[in-house]
């Protein structure tokens, strides 16, 4: 079929894509294990090659759980797993949980913001490990550090992720992939695509949070819990707490 | 046998230039400097050659001529130290080094480390001076020949190295060590290979060379006698009489007639380099640019010793005495220039000298025997781990070796003890065929020992998921209508999960947990302290978030 008359035909070269549909052939990439997520990025997963931006209002709504899959697979892999600057402590037992193995886990810490972006800039031109994962000093990180991260982050093997607040929405920035990161009820998070090699996606996806082995179903909303909750002085207090039907809270 | 001889015509400036790349001077010009014995200029340098000094002057009109010029005594000891380390590291071409044989002359004359066979000023007054060693080396070098590629790329190598380390040397190579160190005297890039060649450069050499000519000069010049190749023409039985019979054992030697005895060096069985500095320094990088100096020797000590470095002590001593120790430790062992000193480099950043240093001292603590890489044509597993480990010594180098940890769990209910950092030491093995089976358990070799495998479910069956953050320290909640506050209202959605123990190390823990949800829909992990213990009053305590 010639490819002129009907503008869906596939192009003759992997490395050129028409604007209205996602540049698959030029980026190598790693499935994210999330579908509906890997159905959105070009290449099917998350990038290497090049910086990925995760944006976010805070730590700790969603955005390392939605990591934890690929995180695991290349933990398992015997490739290391690099956290640069995180903002809280990574907690051993629960990402021992997720199936995350530690020994191949290496958390860094650079408290002042210089030595952070030169610790970003050097893991960068390293270039050989699993994956990186940076939290970005918010108010000094400007356009000339991302571009610099940018160029030095060609040629890395492992997907590279960095991590912004939501100011950082407003600014440009020279990364190929950018997503913003909102909670939701019920264990799932939603991913605003940004920015991307294709076209611009219009709504937000709603991603499905994996849970740990030992997860138990949380419960309804906070209605019910409110009627449920044990009030703050009670004689329940100085019964000893037991598992099972304890109020049926833990099913 | 091929020899190759190193001559230092410059040592006695060289150990103490070497330390700084420019001496900066009055006005900021290069500082013009001459090593002198007590009455005459013996070896200007450069600056002060431009302005006119020049060798044999008296100190007075040197001083009168330039004012600026700067004038040390010649430190035997010091070159005689320096021609040591010198000498141990030559030994990572060859095995086979020595000091040049050197018959010592009755009349004691200075063939020694001055420019042999130049003593024009020794006079009858003159006391003879020490024994000092002759300012050079010869190496063996016909085994390494095809290892380094031929003698040219061998000679560049040399070059190089001399040039890492400061000095500057006059090469030549033939097939008597004593004939090698007369043409190095002579003329630098000299190579020699046939007897018969070797023969006719000798006999053009002049006599001056000679160091047991020193005391006859005189009586060889005025009979005629200016060529090697003529004195070789005389009778021998007279030249014995009349002059020294340690002329002929030279010419011999030189010739290939007779053997020659050389005391071979060992490198020492430790490392230890030191170097004094001329001017006191007080910012890194010239201290950078001096340790780099003692860094090429220990890299060649190791490259000798077929060893690898894992951490080595740079000491700095300052003038009052005090000495501030640099510890660099190297995530694998290594001992490539480059990257001890890259190390080195990044630890020193940014670090403040308490007092002006006047000497450096190297010391190396631990070390490996480490033979060398064969190459390879493709990038291989271990070559990622070596730049790998590279990143990670780098990074502690200069965050402080604490900032680079990894996690482990630790069996305790309590949850800010059920886990801990400790500092990384070693990378995980990242080959593939390391006995790590994850899918079976075969029994052999295990897991580390303390370190759980990651099964499903390492949090007990029925407690609560554990987040992935923790908080640093708990924080104190406001509690508004028996809720609790943060930002908004916190509903809890799992829970109690009462945490009791602790009472043995007077840390008590008597806490319930739930996992709460504010009205963003974000989820943390709360407790509620239910008496008043050590430290904690009750309340609601934010301790962790999910995600």
């Amino acid at each position: 079929m010639a490819g002129g008359m009907n503008g869906k035909a596939p192009l003759a070269h992997p490395a050129v894509w028409r604007a209205g549909q996602l540049g698959h052939g030029a980026v190598r990439a790693l499935g994210s294990h999330h579908p509906a997520l890997d159905a959105e990025l070009p290449g099917h997963g998350w990038p290497l090659g090049m910086l990925t931006e995760l944006i976010c209002r805070e730590a700790g709504i969603g955005e390392l759980r939605l990591l934890v899959p690929v995180l695991r697979q290349l933990t398992n892999e015997r490739r290391i797993v690099v956290l640069l600057g995180p903002p809280l402590l990574p907690y051993a037992p629960a990402l021992a949980d997720f199936g995350i193995d530690l020994d191949y886990l290496v958390v860094v810490d650079a408290p002042r913001p210089a030595d952070r972006l030169w610790a970003i800039e050097q893991a960068l031109r390293s270039a050989n490990f699993g994956a990186l994962l940076a939290w970005l000093p918010q108010a000094h990180t400007r356009p000339e550090h991302l571009r610099r991260l940018q160029s030095a982050a060609h040629g890395t093997t492992g997907p590279v992720f960095v991590f912004r607040e939501l100011p950082a929405q407003m600014e440009p920035s020279p990364a190929p992939l950018r997503l913003l990161l909102l909670p939701q009820p019920a264990d799932r998070l939603s991913v605003q695509i940004l920015k991307r090699r294709g076209p611009v996606l219009g709504k937000p996806l709603s991603i499905e949070l994996p849970r740990p082995g030992s997860a138990l179903p949380l419960r309804q909303r906070p209605a019910e819990a409110r009627a449920r909750r044990p009030a703050p002085s009670r004689a329940d207090d100085f019964l000893p707490a037991r598992p099972g039907p304890h109020g049926a809270l833990l099913n | 046998m091929l020899w190759l001889a190193l001559h230092f015509p410059d040592l006695s400036l060289e150990v103490f230039e070497r330390a700084a790349p420019a001496l900066p001077g009055p006005g900021g010009s290069p500082l013009p400097l001459a090593v002198c014995d007590h009455r005459h200029v013996l070896l200007p340098n450069a600056p002060a050659r431009e302005a006119g000094i020049t060798r044999g002057m008296r100190r007075a009109s040197a001083q009168a001529l330039l004012p600026t010029l700067r004038l040390v005594e010649r430190d035997p000891a010091r070159e005689r130290a320096a021609l040591e380390s010198l000498g141990h590291w030559a030994l990572q071409f060859t095995p086979s080094v020595s000091f040049p044989q050197v018959s010592p002359a009755p009349g004691g004359s200075p063939g020694g480390a001055d420019g042999a066979g130049r003593g024009r000023r020794t006079g009858p007054g003159q006391a003879a001076p020490p024994a000092t060693l002759p300012a050079g080396l010869v190496l063996e070098v016909e085994p390494s020949l095809r290892l380094f590629g031929g003698s040219q790329s061998l000679l560049a190598r040399v070059r190089a190295g001399l040039g890492l380390l400061g000095y500057r040397a006059t090469c030549a190579i033939a097939p008597t060590a004593s004939g090698a160190w007369l043409l190095a005297r002579h003329h630098d890039g000299i190579e020699v290979r046939d007897p018969g060649a070797l023969r006719r450069r000798l006999d053009a050499l002049p006599v001056t060379l000679l160091a047991a000519a020193g005391p006859h000069l005189a009586t060889l010049e005025s009979i005629g006698i200016r060529r090697i190749g003529q004195l070789d023409a005389l009778p021998r039985a007279g030249i014995a009489r009349r002059f020294d019979p340690a002329l002929l054992d030279e010419i011999d030697r030189a010739r290939g007639r007779r053997p020659e005895v050389h005391a071979w060096l060992r490198a020492p069985a430790e490392f230890s380099g030191r170097l004094d500095l001329l001017a006191r320094v007080t910012a890194v990088e010239p201290l950078l640019f001096a340790a780099r100096r003692l860094l090429g020797e220990l890299a060649a000590w190791l490259a000798a010793r077929q060893a690898a470095v894992r951490r080595f002590v740079l000491n700095l001593r300052h003038e009052d005495g005090g000495s501030t120790p640099v510890e660099v430790r190297l995530a694998d062992p290594g001992r490539e220039i480059d990257r001890l000193f890259g190390v080195l480099r990044e630890r020193l950043a940014g670090f403040r000298l308490p007092a002006p240093v006047e000497t450096l001292e190297l010391a190396c603590t631990e070390v490996l025997p480490l033979p060398g890489d064969s190459g390879s044509l493709l990038p291989s597993a271990a070559s990622a781990r070596h730049s790998l480990g590279q990143l990670l010594e780098r990074l502690q180098a200069r965050l402080g070796r604490d900032q680079v940890r990894r996690l482990h769990l630790v069996a305790d209910h309590r949850p800010e003890s059920a886990w801990r950092a400790s500092t990384l030491e070693r990378l995980p093995a990242v080959e593939p065929d390391v006995a790590r089976n994850r899918k079976a358990p075969t029994g052999g070799k295990g897991t580390p020992a303390g370190m759980p495998q990651a099964p499903a479910g390492v949090v007990e069956p029925g407690v609560l998921p554990r987040p992935l953050w923790l908080l640093r320290e708990p924080l104190r909640l406001a509690e508004r209508s028996g809720q609790p506050w943060w930002g908004t209202p916190l509903a809890l959605l799992a829970g109690p999960e009462r945490i009791e123990t602790g009472w043995w190390d007077q840390s008590l823990v008597q806490r319930d947990y739930f996992i709460a949800e504010d009205a963003h829909h974000v989820l943390y992990w709360i407790y509620r302290e239910r008496t008043a213990t050590a430290g904690a009053s009750p309340g609601w305590f934010m301790q962790g978030r999910f995600g």
